[in-house]
């Protein structure tokens, strides 16, 4: 349950762009499905970490980022929801991971 | 009336605003991470971070490990929720050991392992994180090299279930090798599952009990010792 850890730094990463006086309404977080973060499990953890905050009942919005290789080989992309690192085209390991491991707060809504 | 929202508080200032950012969440760890790695490469240190389930034979390969790898004398950084009974293991083979209890947290940050770095005083450093194969592999601790284990006891698809951990190590090693016998285990499926995750692992077998395929491990410090 390492997901109170990441939303604790969600938490803390986020409430640097917060101007005084400024409430959260919502946010939208991007996990990467070799991020190793469960969705569900930071929505559960989210509530708890921002308690006593300026996040506290903002409504955390999570979108799930597949993971996209880029084969060295036939240098086709091959999108996936499973972690399996093997371009689906030509069947190569030797493949450059593009998207699927990120953590980032995308965007903000402050009233 | 606010001109915003049409509420009846005048002039009021709570217009919504979207900020977009794009910040990494786990940047604060990254940094640390980051200065930890440099503090290792300016003290010549090399930090290798083993990570695996709880019972998987961490501790037992440290335990050989101090006993017999004569090659450079190394500290260990072992990471447990409660007691210090793997640190006390550790030390009556003779191993320079401390113990970092993380109490509700199921996993090693960098923070954790910074506050640790006036024990060391090795040019290896071998950390043994939280038993758990989920929550260790997403926080970076500067480390070297990271190493999964995985042991024949667990199954050959664990890699599969568990892809974050086994995708980022460097070497995976399976263990209680010596079990192989007594159990249905495939090395080819497991082999598969690791390749799956991981095409690029190096990956050795071995028993800490019996010694076999332990020079495989030893040769690998020796290597991470070298570069």
């Amino acid at each position: 349950m390492h997901e109170l850890s990441i939303a604790k730094a969600i938490v803390d990463s986020g409430i640097q762009h917060v101007k005084q006086g400024q409430k959260v309404l919502s946010i939208h977080i991007k996990v990467g499905v070799l991020s190793g973060v469960v969705k569900e499990a930071l929505e559960f953890a989210f509530p708890e970490a921002s308690q006593g905050t300026v996040f506290e009942n903002s409504r955390l919005e999570v979108e799930k980022v597949a993971l996209v290789l880029f084969c060295k080989k036939c240098h086709k992309l091959t999108r996936s929801e499973d972690i399996v690192i093997l371009c689906q085209h030509c069947y190569d390991t030797e493949v450059e991971i593009k998207e699927g491991k990120e953590i980032l707060i995308q965007k903000m809504e402050v009233e | 009336m606010c001109g915003d929202c049409g509420c009846e508080v005048a002039n009021a200032d709570h217009f919504k605003q979207t900020i977009h950012l794009e910040i990494d969440v786990l940047k604060k760890n990254n940094h640390i991470a980051h200065q930890n790695h440099h503090w290792f490469h300016d003290h010549g240190v090399t930090a290798i971070n083993l990570m695996s389930s709880p019972g998987s034979g961490k501790t037992a390969l440290l335990e050989r490990t101090s006993r017999e790898f004569q090659e450079s004398a190394f500290s260990i950084l072992v990471g447990d929720q409660q007691t210090d009974n793997d640190a006390t293991r550790l030390q009556l083979s003779g191993a320079r050991v401390r113990q970092i209890t993380t109490h509700s947290s199921c996993h090693l940050d960098a923070s954790m392992i910074e506050k640790e770095l006036d024990f060391i005083k090795e040019k290896l450093l071998i950390i043994e994180n939280v038993g758990n194969l989920v929550c260790p592999s997403a926080f970076d601790l500067g480390e070297s090299k990271k190493v999964a284990l995985l042991s024949t006891t667990e199954g050959e698809d664990k890699p599969e279930k568990y892809p974050v951990l086994f995708h980022k190590a460097d070497l995976i090693i399976i263990t209680k090798s010596d079990l192989i016998p007594y159990l249905d285990w495939d090395e080819t499926k497991c082999l598969d599952s690791i390749h799956k995750v991981n095409p690029k692992a190096r990956v050795i077998k071995l028993s800490s009990k019996t010694g076999e395929g332990m020079k495989l491990w030893y040769d690998f410090l020796r290597e991470c010792l070298c570069v």
